[in-house]
């Protein structure tokens, strides 16, 4: 039968301490683990760690841990009795420990819990063993609890550190706020602190096109948004160690649209980008973190006219985030060098895949230009409906939607320690039922009649939900339209992607090589101009005319709907004065040709006006 | 009869009836570590093909086979000497009861766990009792 192996009188201090700190775990489980049953939401919250559905599984997990509480009291007891229990007692708090440590994130306070508890209760057991060994009084095995404890002290730091930088991200109850403002994964990694972010704009006033903030490079704001403090569409706000902002998916799939210049514009989730000029808001980070007036002294008074900064915020600003942030900034200046020998991107395009062959896949610059036009990305089922698997992006390059949204993810700078697949299984969802937006524009009803047989006769193949070429490639040699986009994507680049194991293995399989264009299904055509996966051709109507006669110059990047030419309203410019607004986009450029897809050029002007009567009506 | 015999017999039983509780506790022990591990290894699998209530949630499915690994572990000093640590095998048998309540108010999938818990309970209430009292019958 049970008999304490010793006394309580007598036992060493060491041990006493050990059964003084498993009272004291299991008081603090069982607490917890009470305010935890009651209230499980609140602790949640409290803690930060993602809110669980439903309920019941923090409540049984909690109750689990009440339940193995109690399993402590032997050694709690008598730890050399009952010396099985003693040592599982502080094998079980390390296991606690490790596990937690692992999942880390927010979890690491569970971690820490268990280690508070478990590290002194390793000390204590191993000294008072240790001193029962060699009698009482001697002092023994204290090099080794010296440095059990500062092994113990370190990784308690090193947790700490961990938990601290640990992202929390907001969520959002729907999953159109997730899309618009839900983090990808990328905050740490690329975010910006947002007390500098919002400064920003106020310190460098001279290097933004517009004197408008960050409105200057057509970020959106929705209504009752306040652009000098609130996030635009296509931002994330999440904080890791301090609150960051940093890009997501909307910032190039939102567009903003009106029907007549004095019209309240309205925005579209899942358009294509029309005013975004994300290569300006980069260049204009890294143009400001270069300048002189980037220092902590004209920076952390901009800051506190916009954000509430304590004593200590403004000396972690000043002698630590402000330095990074402008190092960071200036590396990615010149990691972005080679988009200085290309053609501008401008408002609504982009270089989506150069960036990632030259950083993220670490391939050399190979000369290439991807410029391209942003895409919408709604109604992605009906996409599959009409060919599954069905081609994404400009060329067809990859398959699979799941690999399409991660790689674009990485592409904005997730990465693996950040990465959520449940927050891209959201976005995921919500494309896929997202319905393209009815066009606004009601032409003429018989000449859309008249126009719908045109449609059939002429464009319809590639063009229809059931054309038997729609959502295929069609090879550049046919289409004719500018080379260089297919050409960007290379043998080298479809390998390098399909090998990508940086941080775990993404299981990247469908990457491939094409040497054409996808025919696009029309949904939502009335938002998509300008045309061409380069937004080469402004109109509709331009797209009809051979290419000789299209607009060699434009306006791009503006919000007024051209209800007549389909499109928006893109008047000519000369590239070498800047319009009051938009951006000039020149066809003459590499990369930003026009010619090609002459189908329908040759209709006569009657067809031409009818078939784009029925254009309109998409 | 002599006392010899007699307490050579008492122990012989005792000695039976501890291999037949230490096999229950060992078969309870070896189910709770498997479940356990599929839990943490394989947690949405085990979500769905157990049909455990709610979203498959990896994070708390894993949690809880965390906590049922860490209690297999605190309840094995109870394997290892059933008669001298009583005490978490005391608390073992309660906390299965426990856990089979537990598991049924939860509903769905768990209530086979909460049956799986109630045998389990009552075979270790049994087969501990019965020991006890041998154990008990055994000294002199």
């Amino acid at each position: 039968m049970s008999t304490p192996a010793t006394t309580h009188s007598t036992e060493p201090g060491a041990l006493r301490w050990y059964r003084w700190l498993v009272w004291a775990g299991i008081v603090s489980n069982i607490a917890v683990s009470i305010v935890s049953i009651i209230y499980p939401a609140e602790v949640l919250a409290f803690v930060g760690v993602d809110p669980a559905t439903p309920l019941i599984w923090p409540r049984l997990a909690v109750m689990l841990l009440a339940l193995l509480s109690i399993f402590y009291i032997p050694a709690a007891l008598d730890p050399c009795a009952h010396r099985f229990s003693a040592i599982f007692a502080v094998v079980c708090r390390f296991a606690g420990t490790i596990f937690f440590a692992i999942v880390g994130g927010r979890y690491i306070p569970f971690s820490l819990f268990d280690f508070v508890f478990g590290a002194p209760q390793a000390i204590c057991l191993y000294l008072g063993w240790q001193r029962m060994k060699a009698g009482a009084g001697v002092s023994a095995g204290r090099p080794v609890a010296v440095l059990a404890s500062l092994l113990a002290v370190a990784f308690f730091l090193w947790s700490s550190f961990q938990w601290f930088m640990a992202p929390v991200v907001p969520t959002f109850a729907s999953d159109e706020e997730h899309f618009k403002y839900g983090s990808i994964g990328n905050d740490g990694a690329s975010g910006i602190p947002y007390p500098l972010w919002v400064a920003m704009p106020a310190v460098c006033a001279h290097h933004l096109p517009r004197p408008q903030g960050y409105a200057a490079f057509g970020l959106l704001y929705e209504p009752g948004r306040n652009p000098a403090v609130d996030s635009p569409i296509g931002f994330s706000r999440a904080k890791v160690g301090v609150e960051r902002m940093s890009i997501n998916c909307a910032v190039c799939h939102t567009a903003r649209a009106r029907l007549a210049p004095g019209a309240e514009p309205r925005l579209y989730t899942g358009a294509a980008a029309n005013t975004v000029d994300i290569q300006g808001y980069q260049r204009f980070l890294s143009r400001c973190a270069a300048d002189d007036r980037f220092t902590a002294d004209n920076l952390i008074p901009a800051m506190a006219d916009k954000v509430k900064l304590s004593w200590l915020d403004r000396l972690v600003y000043r002698f630590v985030l402000i330095p990074i942030v402008r190092k960071r900034l200036l590396e990615q200046r010149d990691a972005f060098a080679w988009t200085n020998n290309r053609p501008t991107w401008g408002p609504g395009r982009i270089d989506p895949f150069n960036p990632v062959k030259f950083g993220m896949l670490r391939l050399a610059d190979d000369g290439t230009i991807g410029n391209s036009d942003m895409q919408a990305i709604w109604n992605l089922n009906a996409r599959e409906r009409i060919r599954s698997p069905s081609p994404f992006h400009w060329d067809g390059l990859n398959d699979s939607l799941r690999e399409v949204v991660i790689s674009s993810a990485l592409g904005d700078g997730a990465v693996a320690k950040e990465f959520s697949y449940p927050a891209m299984e959201r976005i995921e969802r919500f494309l896929r039922t997202m319905p393209a937006p009815p066009s606004p524009h009601r032409p003429d009803a018989a000449a859309v009649e008249r126009g719908k047989v045109v449609f059939a006769a002429n464009c319809g193949e590639c063009h229809a939900s059931g054309g038997k070429r729609t959502l295929t490639v069609i090879p550049v040699s046919e289409v004719g339209t500018d080379v260089h986009r297919s050409q960007m994507w290379t043998e080298a680049a479809r390998d390098a992607y399909n090998n990508y194991r940086e941080g775990r293995d993404w299981g990247f399989k469908s990457f491939h090589k094409n040497t054409g264009y996808v025919a696009e299904p029309l949904d939502g055509l009335w938002l998509n101009g300008p045309y061409l996966h380069n937004g080469s051709v402004p109109s509709l109507r331009d797209l009809l005319e051979s290419p000789p006669q299209r607009p060699a110059t434009f306006v791009r990047g503006l919000d007024v709907l051209d209800g007549r030419n389909g499109g928006f309203v893109a008047p000519s410019c000369d590239p070498r004065q800047d319009p009051a607004e938009g951006f000039c986009f020149d066809t003459r450029l590499v990369g930003n040709g026009n010619g090609g897809h002459v189908y329908g050029t040759s209709l006569s002007a009657t067809e031409k006006s009818d078939l784009l009567a029925y254009l309109l009506t998409f | 009869m002599t006392d010899a015999l007699s307490i050579g017999w008492t122990a012989g039983q005792a000695a039976t009836r501890r291999t037949v509780y230490r096999r229950v506790l060992g078969f309870a022990l070896i189910v709770q570590t498997v479940l356990a591990l599929i839990a943490i290894v394989a947690p949405i699998w085990l979500a769905r093909a157990a049909e455990l209530p709610g979203a498959p949630s990896a994070g708390w499915v894993r949690l809880w086979g965390l906590m049922l690994l860490i209690t297999a572990a605190l309840y094995l000093p109870g394997w290892i000497e059933p008669v001298y640590s009583r005490v978490p095998n005391v608390i073992g048998i309660l906390a299965h009861f426990v856990l089979a309540v537990a598991y049924f108010g939860l509903g769905q999938g768990l209530r086979w766990f909460a049956l799986y818990e109630l045998v389990i309970a009552i075979a270790l209430a049994w087969s501990y009792g019965r020991l006890v009292c041998a154990e008990l019958m055994s000294r002199p």
